[in-house]
């Protein structure tokens, strides 16, 4: 390095303020792509370590290609993205992996959110995956508001989950050697279920 | 570096892509019961036993629960019926009516159609914890009910147990949750000595003092039954001799037991950390040398020489339940 290079680094440093404020692309895993504002993506610890990493300048983002999320579709980053986008700047909650008590759902989550459930369990797995504590913990709120004074039977319904004798064939044996606590339970529903039977109102 | 596959994905991931991938696939396979609700062709197991358990001179409005699920919401006291109107259970009532009353369904749920399910099973254990971490102790119960996976999964804690069975009825209270067993019975089995819903209490008694580490400050057994409290206690007893049980419980509280199975009973508790015992007995203390005699065995416990606070016939605790 010259002495009379050195002007010229000053110039680039004097761009580096313009970067901060540059825009990410990323691509989801049917090809769709996403513009994210360097502020939005530090709400994932994921992808903030992820571009911190990368060192990109604003013409690596322009020219190199999109950065690829493999994992997740675009229906889902979309809503990821626009969350992050909505609480950029945000502090982020400490994920020490207890979950708060009281988890308030913004209204702008809660319209965000109103989605059928396969993607709000997308939403939730990604929002794990790309690390966004705030979007897990209201995430997750929501589906437990789903929950809520239903039974055991509702919640298989709610969450379309089939029962243990629907999934027992395949893994009975393997389970009964694993857990013999599961076991009595299933006994207890087959008995539960015995007495149902019987039952008038 | 400009990969951003290179970093490490978690092993669940590779997993769970492939789930993805098989999502069609076993959407169909594990939804039987639900996608084909309105085929007369199948039916879930549930449904097919409404059929065999619903003969044809059912004329009365008389509604028979068949599954035990839908009875739990009449017992359940402070589940709103108005919630248990939603999804599937409009459907599963809607379709036990019609069938009953030999009518035909048109009506489809859109909660049925909802199209390319991605299940609450296919998230890793430690969301579905994140998401029942949310949930009070009546719906974690619940939820851990849904399958063994859960079942084995969630965890749940409570400080007090009471079980209280009167007049053919029976009341678990875990803390500030309270389970009521009360449907009514057959006129014939109120002539027996058994009761369905003392057993059921019991048998939920039973699961929930085998959770492990269980710490309970509080265990009461109140049997207010003259006919049906030896049977009931014995239950109680052989479920805990069979499990060789010694109970980690601060204050215990007995109604309803004779003195020979208070003797047995006591000694499935840990002494030194059973401080407070409060007993109702059945009659009165006399002179009678055989009652005299299993006094003497039970003050001569462990159990009885290290409670600090031991009372009889007061069951203040229990009156206010």
């Amino acid at each position: 390095m010259s002495v009379e290079n050195a002007p010229v680094v000053d110039v680039d440093e004097a761009a580096i303020p313009v970067e901060k404020k540059m825009y990410y692309r990323f691509e989801s895993n049917d090809k769709k792509e996403f513009r994210v504002s360097e502020l939005a993506i530090q709400q994932s610890e994921t992808l903030n370590r992820l571009v911190e990493a990368m060192g990109y300048t604003s013409e690596d983002v322009e020219n190199k290609p999109a950065i690829a999320i493999e994992n997740i579709d675009g229906k889902t980053l979309k809503l990821v993205f626009q969350w992050c986008e909505h609480h950029k700047g945000e502090a982020i909650p400490v994920d020490d992996g207890s979950v708060p008590k009281i988890v308030e759902i913004p209204e702008f989550d809660a319209k965000l959110m109103d989605i059928d459930n396969g993607l709000l369990f997308k939403l939730i797995w990604a929002a794990d995956y790309l690390n966004i504590v705030q979007l897990l913990n209201v995430s997750c709120k929501k589906v437990a508001n789903m929950a809520q004074g239903k039974t055991p039977a509702q919640l298989r319904r709610v969450y379309l989950l089939p029962s243990d004798e629907e999934d027992e064939a395949a893994k009975r044996a393997a389970q009964e050697a694993q857990d013999p606590r599961a076991r009595e339970v299933e006994e207890e529903f087959e008995e539960r279920k015995r007495q149902g039977g019987n039952s008038f109102f | 570096m400009s990969n951003p596959q290179e970093k490490a994905l978690p092993p669940e991931l590779s997993q769970a892509k492939e789930d993805v991938k098989e999502e069609t696939k076993s959407t169909d396979s594990h939804m039987p019961s639900l996608l084909n609700r309105n085929s007369p062709n199948t039916a879930s197991t549930s449904e097919s036993a409404t059929q065999l358990l619903l003969p044809m001179e059912h004329k009365e409005p008389k509604i028979i629960i068949v599954d035990p699920d839908v009875a739990n919401i009449l017992t359940l006291g402070s589940t709103s019926l108005t919630s248990s109107l939603s999804c599937g259970f409009y459907d599963k009532t809607v379709k036990l009516a019609a069938q009953m009353f030999g009518l035909g369904i048109q009506k489809k749920s859109k909660c049925i159609e909802q199209e390319k399910p991605k299940r609450l099973d296919e998230l890793p254990d430690k969301l579905i914890n994140r998401i029942v971490d949310h949930l009070d102790l009546e719906d974690r119960i619940k939820f851990r009910r849904v399958c063994k996976r859960f079942h084995a999964l969630i965890i749940i804690s409570y400080d007090s147990i009471i079980i209280s069975c009167n007049d053919g009825k029976a009341m678990l209270k875990l803390d500030n949750l309270k389970i009521f067993y009360i449907q009514d019975l057959k006129a014939l089995e109120l002539e027996t000595v058994e009761n369905a819903n003392y057993r059921r209490a019991i048998e939920a008694l039973k699961s929930m003092l085998l959770l492990p580490n269980l710490t309970l400050k509080n265990f009461t057994v109140h049997f207010q039954d003259r006919k049906r409290s030896n049977w009931a206690a014995n239950l109680l007893l052989d479920f805990l001799k069979s499990q060789d049980a010694s109970l980690s419980v601060n204050q215990l509280a007995i109604g309803g037991l004779k003195m020979e199975q208070i003797y047995q009973f006591l000694q499935y508790f840990l002494p030194g950390v059973l401080k407070s015992i409060r007993l109702r007995l059945e009659k009165p203390i006399t002179e009678d040398a055989e009652y005299k005699e299993i006094l003497r065995k039970i003050s001569a416990l462990e159990q009885w020489k290290q409670s600090s606070d031991i009372s009889m016939n007061d069951m203040d605790g229990i009156q206010n339940i």
